[in-house]
């Protein structure tokens, strides 16, 4: 069942997203004041 | 019908298709970035995410908005252009297009409206919804239409019947969960993901390139590095597994694709690189590897790929079968209801019998000749299969690289730092596009000369048109498309230069003088 | 369900989609063609373009909807029109073209030569499909010529330029005014002040107009043009294919269903009642009830059309017997009847979300609230 992989995959792909830019965010890059 | 009408509307049909299809996967996937985009502003609270958000989706605007153009002159030109087509499968093929409008493509262009005009008047997490909504129905838009195309690869669910002279619904649970269908699917998203992904990478190194709006470059660069590493783990898994579906189910195409001439003993070699000459039905030059061919179309080692010159004999003896069916088919519609049962047996090849219309007006009176004709047409030409194949795979695999890259810098914090990195990045931007549209090509020239695979010929499921008919047709298209791809080319590189300033937030470092255009 | 009542009800289908259509995609067409004419300087049409902005495209979808219903319920129809009046269609296509652009790119940039153009586009894009989608019903009343050889392949002997006959210019010319007055009264509801005071005088004059000329093409039907009567008996409920009756032409035949079907004789009456309200309320400044009584209107002209032509969809002049009829020329059962599930359970919610839509973006577009977001705005 492709169409159900899709919707697990789509759904890891974006939290797998949001959760790297928030993680990055969480510890702030070098030279930048919050 | 004249040979002229049918090739023209043939190039129209493939201009008009590789065309809309610059502008899909870039929605399909921009639009799942906005939405992570939106997920981190609504998690996190930081203002830069929601001008990410209203940024990058100002750019989706552009796209999709030609997107929309573009779409609706495919939905219109199966009518006008290939008008035995729309009747001779309509009652299957009609079926997922009006699906895909009502549950699909209303969704997603009601709330496109309000993804763009509603900032002010929802509260964030309702705007975020309507986000994840119109992402959802972009793909499921996808979804509907691959599935019409998927059983023009691969027709299930139907059975032909003589008094309607059309194919006919019998099992809709088999159109929506054909094989074909479903690895299509996914792959195609997946293409787009990763297209979007390279977009936003490609025109955030820019900016980390310049050093200009770094925190937003780095948050874009990071989002985008991450979501395009999975996409294109993602899409060389299921390209992967198309391949397999092709081995059982399409077999002329794979062989093409491979430039597999011949049957050989199992495992198959896969010919990496080659010249496949049609005429004499060799590959030149070729570089093989044992074993590899075997094992992508039938995950096996003892199962044979068959080659082109035998499916041409399978042709061969199915178009002689198929010179039957026409008869028969003819005295059923004379109102002879005998031949019924004779015919029954024999029906799965009427297509095998159309394909010889465009060498005999009679085809109940076809020669040897008009046969050897048919046989030799029914593959399609190699070599541009076999390239447009090998290009579509490099470019994947390159990118699973540069993403794979990109994901450790940006995971070491420092995106900015390898500025080779960068440069390479911006300038594989046009990468996906030429990847997408060779994987199109592969899946659409493939299956010729089948409009859909083993039932009906391009060739006469095409309009009677007159040829003034598509010169016109041909130059408005011509004209308008070109007009609006240079305007949109140029808007696009106009936003993107400008970066997040253009949202006149005064933050950005183009309205606080940080630094210069 | 009976293969019988499952034809009718996509015939009925089908009628609701091209009403939605005209209902909700008319008024933005109708904006788009009125773009020059009630805006007249550059913050007006932004005023114009940004009442329809966040519903055009969902409107849209009503054409792309009706298609592909089009296609899937009646597909010999889908594929015997579009073939047939092909540079009517990529006319159409053309047009259409320039909607979807011509909204996104014209206030992307701040350039008065830029910004014309696309005003002219946008016109172009809103003014001549309907005029299309009207020459093509009066032509359908009128007979078009094609038939069918052997294996049922289209033989069509038309020209573009014989599309362009009198009475269905007049048709043209009816359907661009119903879709401008449609336009006019939802600026009357999204506009103020002078904006406001334009609309209301041209919905005035081109409701009236719609309604005068609607009734001189039912006279015109009446007296002046042949209709057509299935002269078999039909096997409602059985697969048929196009070519299995006989059918005759006959002088005012088209009138014959309303003395069959008396009740028939509401669509006419709802059609002259609709769009003269229309133009009488946008006089009296209803610019509402001018609005929803235009849409009724509209539904009123093209159930008139689908009425008068019953069971006819395109009659055929070369060989009237291979006309295409809503019991002929439909899907197999099967596929009637999953689409007829999917339209029961897709259509309510559809109608939801776009409700919604429209409350969200409730109120009126002043020009002050363009100064104030110029740079989020179409």
């Amino acid at each position: 069942m492709w169409y159900f992989a899709w919707i697990l995959g789509v759904l890891l792909a974006c939290s797998f997203g949001i959760i790297n830019a928030m993680w990055l965010d969480l510890n702030g890059y070098e030279g930048e004041d919050e | 019908m004249s040979e002229l009408v049918v090739e023209l509307s043939r190039w129209q049909f493939a201009l008009t298709a590789m065309y809309h299809f610059l502008f899909v996967p870039l929605t399909l996937g921009l639009v799942f970035i906005l939405a992570i985009m939106e997920s981190t502003y609504v998690m996190t609270g930081k203002e830069i995410y929601r001008d990410m958000t209203k940024f990058w989706g100002k750019l989706f605007g552009i796209n999709f908005a030609l997107g929309v153009t573009t779409g609706i002159t495919m939905e219109f030109q199966f009518g006008t252009n290939w008008s035995y087509y729309s009747h001779y499968v309509g009652d299957i093929f009609g079926a997922p297009l009006a699906i895909e409008a009502l549950m699909a493509f209303f969704l997603e262009s009601t709330l496109v409206g309000m993804f763009f005009f509603s900032w002010d008047r929802l509260s964030k997490v309702k705007h975020l919804m309507v986000t994840w909504l119109m992402a959802l129905g972009t793909n499921l838009s996808a979804m509907w239409i691959l599935i019409a195309n998927g059983w023009m690869q691969h027709p299930v669910g139907a059975e032909f019947n003589y008094e309607t002279m059309r194919m006919e619904l019998v099992d809709f649970g088999a159109l929506i969960f054909n094989p074909v269908a479903q690895v299509k699917f996914v792959h195609t998203v997946s293409a787009g993901y990763v297209t979007a992904a390279m977009f936003v990478l490609a025109i955030s190194s820019w900016y980390l390139l310049k050093k200009r709006d770094l925190p937003f470059a780095r948050r874009s660069f990071a989002i985008a590095a991450a979501f395009g590493l999975l996409s294109s783990l993602s899409v060389i898994v299921l390209g992967d597994e198309s391949g397999y579906e092709l081995g059982d189910v399409q077999q002329v195409k794979l062989a093409a694709v491979e430039a597999e001439w011949e049957t050989h003993e199992p495992p198959a070699s896969f010919t990496v690189i080659g010249f496949p000459d049609q005429e004499a039905e060799v590959t030149n030059f070729a570089l093989k590897i044992p074993g590899v061919m075997g094992l992508i179309a039938t995950r096996s080692l003892d199962e044979e790929v068959t080659g082109l010159k035998d499916l041409k004999e399978i042709h061969r003896q199915r178009i002689i079968n198929g010179i039957y069916a026409y008869t028969l088919l003819e005295k059923l519609r004379a109102g002879d209801l005998t031949v019924k049962p004779e015919f029954e047996k024999v029906k799965d090849d009427l297509g095998y019998g159309l394909l010889l219309t465009p060498y005999t007006e009679d085809i109940t009176q076809a020669t040897q000749e008009h046969i050897e004709l048919a046989t030799q047409n029914s593959i399609p030409q190699v070599a541009p299969l076999f390239w447009s194949f090998r290009i579509m795979v490099g470019i994947g695999f390159f990118m699973l690289i540069l993403f794979a890259v990109a994901f450790y810098y940006n995971a070491k914090r420092t995106p900015e730092k390898p500025t080779w990195l960068l440069k390479t990045a911006l300038y594989s931007l046009p990468l996906p596009w030429i990847a997408c549209e060779a994987g199109w090509f592969v899946a659409e020239y493939g299956r010729q000369p089948w409009a859909v695979g083993e039932l009906l010929p391009t060739h006469i499921a095409a309009s009677n048109l007159a040829v003034s008919d598509l010169i016109v047709s041909m130059t408005v298209i011509t004209v308008l498309y070109a007009v609006f791809i240079a305007v949109e080319v140029w808007l696009m590189q106009h936003f993107a230069r400008k970066g997040p300033s253009t949202l006149k937030t005064g933050k950005y470092d183009l309205e606080t003088g940080k630094s210069e255009a | 369900m009976e293969y019988e009542l499952l034809k009718v009800i996509w015939w009925v289908l089908v009628g609701v989609l091209l009403i939605g259509f005209a209902v909700a995609d008319g008024f933005d067409m109708g904006v788009g063609a009125l773009l020059r004419i009630i805006g007249r300087t550059d913050n007006e049409r932004r005023v114009l373009i940004n009442t329809v902005a966040p519903h055009w495209d969902g409107n849209q979808v009503w054409l792309i909807t009706a298609g592909g219903a089009l296609f899937a319920a009646w597909p010999i129809v889908y594929a015997v029109s579009f073939s047939g009046f092909y540079i009517a269609m990529i006319l159409t296509l053309a047009a259409l073209w320039f909607r979807p652009v011509g909204f996104d790119y014209r206030s992307k940039l701040d350039n008065k030569k830029w910004r014309s153009n696309w005003d002219w586009g946008l016109t172009f894009g809103s003014a001549v499909p309907p005029v299309i989608f009207g020459v093509a019903f009066g032509n359908l009343l009128l007979g078009v010529p094609f038939q069918f050889d052997d294996i049922l392949r289209i033989e069509y002997t038309g020209s573009f330029f014989a599309l362009l006959n009198p009475f269905a210019l007049l048709a043209g010319i009816i359907s661009l005014l119903m879709i401008v007055t449609q336009g006019g009264t939802y600026l009357q509801m999204k506009t103020e002040k002078q904006l406001l005071a334009r609309a209301e005088g041209i919905s005035t004059l081109t409701g009236i107009a719609a309604a005068v000329l609607f009734m001189l093409a039912g006279v015109w039907l009446w007296l002046g043009l042949d209709g057509y009567v299935v002269t078999s008996q039909i096997a409602t409920n059985e697969t048929l294919s196009p070519v299995m009756k006989t059918v005759e032409v006959g002088e005012g035949a088209w009138l014959n269903n309303y003395s069959k079907y008396p009740w028939m004789i509401i669509a006419p009456v709802l059609g002259i009642a609709g769009l003269l309200g229309a133009g009488l309320l946008s006089f009296a400044k209803r610019g509402a009830l001018a609005f929803v009584s235009n849409s009724l209107g509209i539904a009123g002209v093209i159930m008139t059309a689908g009425f008068s032509m019953f069971p006819f969809l395109m009659p055929s002049s070369s060989n009237p017997s291979m006309s295409l009829t809503m019991w002929d020329a439909v899907s197999s059962q099967n596929t009637l009847f999953i689409m007829f599930c999917v339209a029961m359970i897709f259509v309510p919610i559809v109608l939801g979300y776009t409700a919604w839509t429209y409350w969200v973006m409730r109120g009126r577009i002043t020009e002050k609230h363009i100064e104030d977001n110029s740079n989020s705005l179409y």
